[in-house]
């Protein structure tokens, strides 16, 4: 089997239909059209992206849907696009992030309205445009681009300190990825001057120079997932930016980091990778559980969500670092997972300070008896982020840890701790938000969900069940292109340590 | 006359400031002056590339690189005429010298980078020189402007001294000072001796003071915000690119049988002027300034494409050049089309004053960090392949690792136009000069192009 490509050039009609949006929003000088058009288009790329879904080979490990153009011919980049069983699950959470990134934003952002839906639909193509791209160029185009919508999400949207988040943000993820084009350059030359994907992985590289590569890109994906200790930049820009933003940040975003070391770390340098398993393993045992402990002492809402995806994104890289298909197709799927789950409490937070304007714990209280709507869904999420058995972290985390036992004992057992403490933050997050006694000054602002409000967490509920009782949904989509990842990891790296 | 073909573009040139002499004595219509030089280098732009070889003995060549980068003099020069047409601080009544040197110092710096001789490049430079001290001091009565004039006159006379010193010191050496020449006889020299970098050295301190590039850079904040902010515009394009062109020119084709004479200074003269350039535009509060070590820090990329001393180091430095060109000239037509430019307070909350505006200057500020999908990226990447392709890895890495900063301060004035709200606001609603406007929407037009499609560069 081999790549294969489709009748029209379906892929590239989904990562440009969003900027026709951002041009139509542009146009009409109406503020208050600005919403409609935003969501029509992302509801109508969503539709338009089925049959990519639909005609997908399941069984095909390699790229489908290819679309290859010439960009830059004199350095020989491509613009070349496709998916495969690592990408097709992220198109499709992107897919839907950016529709409910709109629906949550509806009442949410009252100033400079054009431009922040311009700036959601032009996000959308940047990230369906990293996950597609198939030339490395091509790649960190969009990875870079995307820099400058999220600044000014986080910068003018956001809350009180959002000024530094946002700077924070651009120059921790600019630093890494600037590194990373080093990477990219050094690769280019080493690599006889290709940035297609696929020619590079034909290709064997040195030793040593694979460690150096494999540093380049770990210094931007490092930032990107956040692995500790490149993790400080996450709390300020998730607290501070807006519902939508920190929807995108933790759903779409930080998964771009496990992505790319799927994508690009492992297969280019696949014995430095397997000799540094133990290196990244401890790095992500280290994020869960400090991230955990984090977690437990904060006192701000969105900031204890925040780093809460500290700790799960750990579960996520050991996944991958545990070099097994069981494990890395839990990480994959834990990815998938975090997206859903948190990004439906980072909208259940924003839907309640849109109500109470304050993400202080200490204010919050009793909400159950004063928002019972509200306090359902967020049960249902909670449990969902503890791992609750029929949800689709169980499955999740349940992969993960039996991978990682399988790799080694000591690896496995200090998850039990991290699954323990990332219990205890949730129920004690809970216990203080819906339990206890309402506050008085808290009583009046609260008001139940509206209806747009349930119809946007319908669909998540849909995904946590569906995946938690039939993981293979998800699952199937990857399975083959995983274990020809993991084969070609072993087969090749056999030959040489022989 | 088959021996001035490679001319034909300069001749045309001069031809139409003859012209253009006599005219604008006869005619003191601003509008029609500034519209007429327009045209002029327009014309002159269409003859760049029909015409291409060799004249006087190999003195003076045409080629990719040199005719590529007359095009940039020639944009420059459209462009700061067009946003000078309505600029209050160049009088009615100067318009016409002014452009008149405008022209002249173009006519120069095309022949610089034209040239493959040390003395002509010397004249070319003089020229050059002679004309930009005159620019910088036309804020007649402005005490800041004067100044600018007098210390950047000064400072080049004294590096227009080192650079005869060096064209002497070479002469001595070679007996020659035709680029072709010197790399004959130095091809064959077998040892080196102090004379050699001695006049390596008086010769690139002195480009390199031309091209504003560190340790020879003090004069250029100063300069750049004395003189009227338009002539900053021109005279951090085209004289930059001129003396950064020739800089390469000097080490590609005279000097690049041995390296050990120029790796060590250009190196160093690269790095320090990314650091410095970089670290010192940290705190600016003047836009002009910050600016100014911008330009200083991008001098320093360019250097790295010297450093290649490569084909592909040239050509790297041509596109970085052309999209230099134009997104420094649409950041400093923002900063006249903002009646509080020059302040970094005066873009408080300017995308709710004007958004076009705001977002047009966002697009530059993006590219000149070398962020996608702008212009400035692929440029900046394409100097630093040519640096790692050359195996300067080590350099590169700290090029990059200093133009980090440079996020930080063209993101500040971004956080200015859009985070800061309304009420922290100093400037009132302006309108803009249609100039203005269309320059910038032009600029910025063409960063994001070269930014998504830079083949048509390369096609040409």
């Amino acid at each position: 089997m081999a790549e294969t490509t489709f009748s029209y050039p379906l892929v590239s009609f989904i990562i440009f239909f969003p900027l026709l949006g951002v041009l139509l929003i542009l146009i009409l000088r109406k503020e208050t059209i600005a919403k409609f058009v935003a969501l029509f288009v992302t509801l109508a790329n969503l539709i338009i992206s089925l049959p990519v879904f639909i005609n997908f080979d399941k069984t095909n490990p390699h790229f489908q849907f290819v679309e290859s153009y010439k960009w830059l011919s004199s350095i020989n980049a491509q613009y070349k696009i496709g998916v495969d069983g690592l990408s097709i699950l992220f198109v499709l959470l992107t897919l839907i992030i950016s529709i409910l990134c709109v629906a949550v934003s509806w009442s949410a952002i009252k100033e400079r309205v054009r431009l922040f839906y311009a700036m959601i639909l032009f996000m959308e193509t940047c990230m369906i445009g990293v996950f597609c791209a198939m030339d490395l160029l091509l790649f960190y185009l969009f990875y870079e681009a995307m820099l400058i919508p999220m600044f000014l999400l986080i910068g003018i949207w956001g809350s009180a300190n959002r000024v530094y988040a946002s700077v924070k943000f651009v120059i921790f993820t600019f630093a890494g990825s600037i590194l990373m084009l080093i990477g990219i350059i050094s690769l280019y030359f080493m690599a006889g001057k290709t940035f297609d994907v696929t020619e590079i992985l034909k290709i064997k590289l040195p030793l040593e120079f694979q460690y150096w590569l494999f540093f380049a890109f770990f210094a931007a994906f490092a930032v990107k997932v956040p692995m500790f200790p490149f993790h400080t930049w996450l709390p300020d820009a998730h607290t501070e930016a807006p519902t939508a933003g920190s929807v995108i940040l933790a759903g779409i975003l930080l998964k771009i980091g496990g992505y790319g070391f799927l994508r690009f770390s492992i297969p280019f340098c696949q014995e430095a990778a397997l000799s540094l398993k133990l290196f990244m393993q401890i790095l992500s045992i280290f994020a869960i559980i400090y991230g955990a402990f984090v977690t437990l002492m904060q006192n701000d809402f969105k900031r204890l969500i925040a780093y809460s995806s500290v700790s799960h994104m750990g579960f996520v890289t050991l996944g991958i670092f545990s070099f097994n298909q069981v494990a890395m197709e839990g990480g994959i799927l834990q990815m998938i997972n975090h997206g859903i789950v948190t990004g439906a409490l980072f909208m259940l937070i924003g839907v309640i300070y849109e109500r109470t304007h304050t993400r202080d714990l200490e204010k919050y209280g009793g909400l159950g008896k004063a928002v019972p709507i509200f306090v359902l869904f967020y049960t249902f999420f909670s449990a969902a982020a503890i791992g609750f058995p029929g949800t689709n972290s169980f499955i999740g985390e349940f992969l993960v840890m039996l991978g990682a036992f399988k790799s080694s004992i000591y690896i496995g057992t200090p998850l039990i701790l991290g699954i323990a403490l990332g219990t205890t933050y949730m129920v004690w997050l809970y216990y203080r938000v819906v339990l206890n006694e309402i506050k008085a000054d808290m009583r009046e602002q609260l008001y139940d969900l509206n209806l747009r409000e349930i119809v946007m967490f319908i669909p998540l509920i849909f995904l946590v069940l569906l995946i938690g009782f039939q993981p293979s949904v998800a699952l199937d989509y990857m399975t083959s292109s995983v274990k020809m990842l993991l084969e070609d990891l072993f087969m090749n790296s056999a030959l040489t340590f022989r | 006359m088959e021996k001035f073909y490679a001319m034909v573009p300069e001749i045309t040139l001069t031809f139409f400031f003859i012209l253009y002499f006599f005219e604008g004595l006869l005619l003191k219509n601003r509008k029609l002056n500034g519209i007429t030089v327009i045209i002029i280098s327009i014309l002159t732009a269409l003859t760049l590339f029909s015409f291409q070889g060799k004249a006087f003995n190999g003195m003076f060549v045409a080629d990719n690189f040199s005719q590529s980068l007359k095009l940039v003099f020639l944009i420059n020069l459209t462009f700061s005429i067009l946003i000078s047409l309505k600029y209050e601080k160049i009088k009615d009544e100067l318009f016409y010298e002014y452009s008149l040197l405008m022209i002249l110092s173009t006519l120069a710096m095309m022949l610089i980078v034209s040239s493959k001789d040390l003395i002509p490049l010397f004249l070319a430079v003089e020229l050059m020189s002679l004309c930009l001290y005159l620019l910088a001091g036309f804020g007649i009565k402005d005490l800041f402007s004067n100044e600018a004039s007098m210390k950047y006159y000064i400072l080049g006379s004294f590096a227009s001294a080192i650079f005869l010193f060096g064209i002497a010191g070479f002469y001595g050496l070679f007996g020659t000072t035709d680029f072709h020449g010197i790399s004959q006889i130095l091809k064959n020299q077998k040892d080196i001796t102090i004379y050699h970098f001695m006049g390596t050295f008086a010769i690139l301190s002195a480009l390199s003071f031309k091209a504003a590039c560190a340790p020879f850079h003090q004069w250029s904040p100063d300069v750049y915000e004395g003189a009227p902010t338009t002539v900053t515009a021109f005279m951090s394009v085209g004289p930059k690119a001129a003396a950064l062109a020739a800089i390469g020119r000097f080490i590609f084709e005279a000097l690049i049988s041995k390296p050990e004479l120029w790796l060590l200074p250009i190196s160093t003269i690269a790095l320090l002027t990314m650091a410095l350039g970089n670290i010192l535009a940290l705190r600016q509060n003047n836009i002009k300034r910050l600016l100014a070590y911008s330009s200083i820090a991008h001098a320093g990329y360019v250097m790295l494409a010297v450093l290649a001393g490569s084909p592909e180091g040239m050509s790297s430095l041509v596109f970085y050049m052309i999209v230099y060109a134009f997104m420094n000239l649409g950041a400093f037509s923002v900063i006249l089309a903002n009646p509080q430019g020059e302040k970094i307070e005066g873009y408080n909350g300017l995308y709710s004053v004007n958004p076009i505006i705001a977002l047009c200057m966002l697009c530059f500020m993006f590219s000149l960090a070398g962020i996608p999908p702008f212009g400035g990226f692929i440029a900046k990447f394409l100097v630093f392949k040519s640096a790692i392709q050359a195996g300067h890895l080590l350099i590169a890495v700290f090029g990059i690792l200093f133009s980090i900063l440079s996020a930080y301060y063209y993101l500040r004035i971004v956080m200015k136009m859009f985070f800061v709200s309304k009420e922290y606001m100093e400037t009132e609603a302006f309108g803009v000069p249609s100039n203005l406007k269309l320059v910038i929407l032009l600029n910025a037009g063409f960063v994001i192009l070269f930014g998504l499609i830079p083949d048509f560069i390369f096609a040409m």
